[in-house]
């Protein structure tokens, strides 16, 4: 049986996407078998994140639709072994997921997979709704900011009351938080919440914080999870969070503004 | 004293109520500023009529009107106010209209704004005391209290008659509604509202204040007109007399 894991988010741009691919990289490169869904019906950019967005033929809709068999649409990873896509359709509308599709997709994944990771669009609507109703464990991708941080503590409050473990009263889903595009020289400067400020609005434990990062968006233009430049501070960062995910115990890192060279402490700006 | 105003709601048609939202500010820009409103929906022409709470809520916050709750309606109505983060009054089958002197200040006057819905303050020794000095034998009694463990979440909605005990986290964006008293062990950063079935005795208690709202038996007090001294400190609140204090514990 897989363990299914959704990255959400509620806000919009916040770095689901790019999580899920670093993710779900990550885990296959530890040698589990695992395989990214993408719930974004319509937009389809985790395909564009993993650069094999000209190798999808089926989606997952075609699948529920019972137009193309599950193994005609997973695309397997060029980088990475142990790592399959489920792409989103960019044609359908969002009411083509269907409760009983997905339940029986995801049902499919689990008996071949050890990990599912679950991409879910922004909002809280029907996609997001879907993405995360059969998680296990969630990751609440936040970034430093007041709305941000509201709508994960929203989205939080939906994994409480409308996902499978909340409706059949089971263990309720795993949540993590992991802060994205942290800049410490701008919570310095005040002009973002800083990692303790998060921790203690949406009280659930860090499984990490990813700096922002150019290497970020030069990784995706690529088509490589970022994950995949170990010598970047986001994808180091990444790999961190996949080693805590699996239990192993390792510092954070890249909380801190980098030491100020010579010249600036000694000509000031503010200390 | 006013302290909640209730748009009571004949029949939900977004153009209407949007025109009649412009006359009525049009002649009292400041009516409706700062203050929180419920909506009636006792009085519906058509009680089974669907409304979408949050295109509501959204159509009159562009107007600069907070609705923070609804009074009656059916499970529809009550399950749309929940996902617009409203929280849900009990019915008042013959909620008062009172009629006011014809020179009392514009912002107190019972403002009608045409067939669709009509703007009525609440005053608290209308609202509760008065009615239910005849209602008192159909008055629900107080139940156990009820303790809830969990954070509370932003849009998530807590309602109980009786005493509410939290002892988690309550996020910016939740509501907690009691017919008792409220005790919050966790951080506080939501509305609370107690004493909503019209017991002004009721009392909030919190041990790390930051509340968004408080409110007892209907006199609420937002976060930007509290004493900055409070925050995140041991908190109370009571009413005493006509006024809502807060105090340190
Ligand atoms: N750590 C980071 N540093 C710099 N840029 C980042 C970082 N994380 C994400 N981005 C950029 O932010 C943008 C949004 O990222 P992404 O598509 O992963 O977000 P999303 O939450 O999936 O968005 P959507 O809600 O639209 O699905 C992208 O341009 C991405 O390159
Ligand atoms: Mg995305």
């Amino acid at each position: 049986m897989a363990k299914i894991i959704v990255v959400t988010s509620g806000k919009g741009g916040v770095g689901k996407t790019t999580t899920s691919a670093a993710l779900s990289t990550g885990l296959a490169m530890q040698g589990y078998r695992t395989v990214v869904v993408d719930f974004d019906i319509g937009l389809r950019n985790l395909d564009l994140v993993l650069g094999c967005e000209r190798r999808v033929v089926y989606d997952f809709i075609n699948v529920i639709n019972g137009e193309a068999a599950l193994h005609q649409a997973l695309i397997k990873d060029k980088h990475t072994d142990n790592l399959f896509i489920l792409p989103a359709s960019q044609t359908r509308d969002k009411d083509a997921l269907t409760p009983e599709g997905v339940a029986e997709v995801l049902e499919a994944l689990s008996r071949e997979f050890d990990y599912i990771i679950c991409d879910s669009p922004a909002g809280i609507e029907r996609g997001a709704l879907m993405a995360l109703y059969h998680a296990d464990e969630a990751i609440i991708t936040t970034n430093p900011e007041v709305s941000s941080v509201r709508d994960s503590d929203r989205i939080l409050g939906i994994l409480h009351s409308k996902s499978k473990r909340a409706e059949l009263n089971l263990e309720p889903i795993r949540e993590h938080l992991l802060l994205t595009r942290y800049d410490p020289a701008r919570v310095v400067r005040g002009d973002m919440l800083s990692v303790e400020d998060v921790s203690d609005i949406l009280a659930i434990p860090l499984l990490g914080v990813i700096p922002e990062d150019p290497a970020v968006l030069k990784a995706s233009n690529q088509g490589t999870p970022v994950i995949h430049l170990a010598d970047s501070d986001a994808g180091s960062a990444y790999d961190d969070a996949v080693r805590r995910l699996l239990g192993q115990d390792c510092p954070m890192r890249f909380l801190n503004t980098p030491r100020k060279g010579l010249f600036q402490r000694l000509f000031g700006g503010q200390s | 004293m006013v302290t909640l105003m209730t748009l009571e709601l004949y029949r939900y048609d977004e153009n209407l109520l949007r025109q009649q939202f412009q006359g009525l500010l049009a002649n009292a820009p400041r009516f409706f500023e700062n203050t929180p409103v419920v909506v009636g929906l006792e009085h519906l022409h058509n009680p089974e009529d669907a409304i979408d709470l949050k295109r509501l809520a959204h159509l009159c916050a562009g107007f600069g009107i907070n609705l923070i709750a609804i009074r009656g309606g059916n499970s529809q109505h009550r399950r749309s106010a929940a996902e617009a983060g409203l929280a849900c009054l009990a019915a008042q089958p013959q909620a008062v209209t009172r009629k006011l002197p014809a020179n009392a200040p514009q912002r107190n006057k019972t403002s009608s704004i045409g067939k669709n819905a009509k703007v009525t303050p609440i005053h608290q020794n209308e609202m509760a005391f008065d009615e239910q000095a005849g209602q008192q034998a159909s008055a629900p009694s107080f139940e156990e209290p009820k303790v809830i463990s969990t954070p509370v979440r932003s849009g998530q909605q807590v309602y109980h008659n009786g005493d509410l005990i939290l002892t988690g986290p309550v996020s910016a964006g939740a509501e907690i509604l009691a017919g008792g008293n409220i005790h919050a062990y966790g951080p506080f950063r939501g509305r609370a509202l107690a004493g909503v079935n019209g017991n002004s005795k009721a009392r909030i208690f919190c041990t790390h204040f930051e509340a968004e709202l408080v409110s007892i038996h209907g006199h609420y007090k937002l976060a930007v007109s509290m004493d900055k001294s409070l925050w995140k400190k041991a908190v109370q609140v009571y009413m005493d007399q006509d006024s809502l204090i807060l105090k340190r514990l």
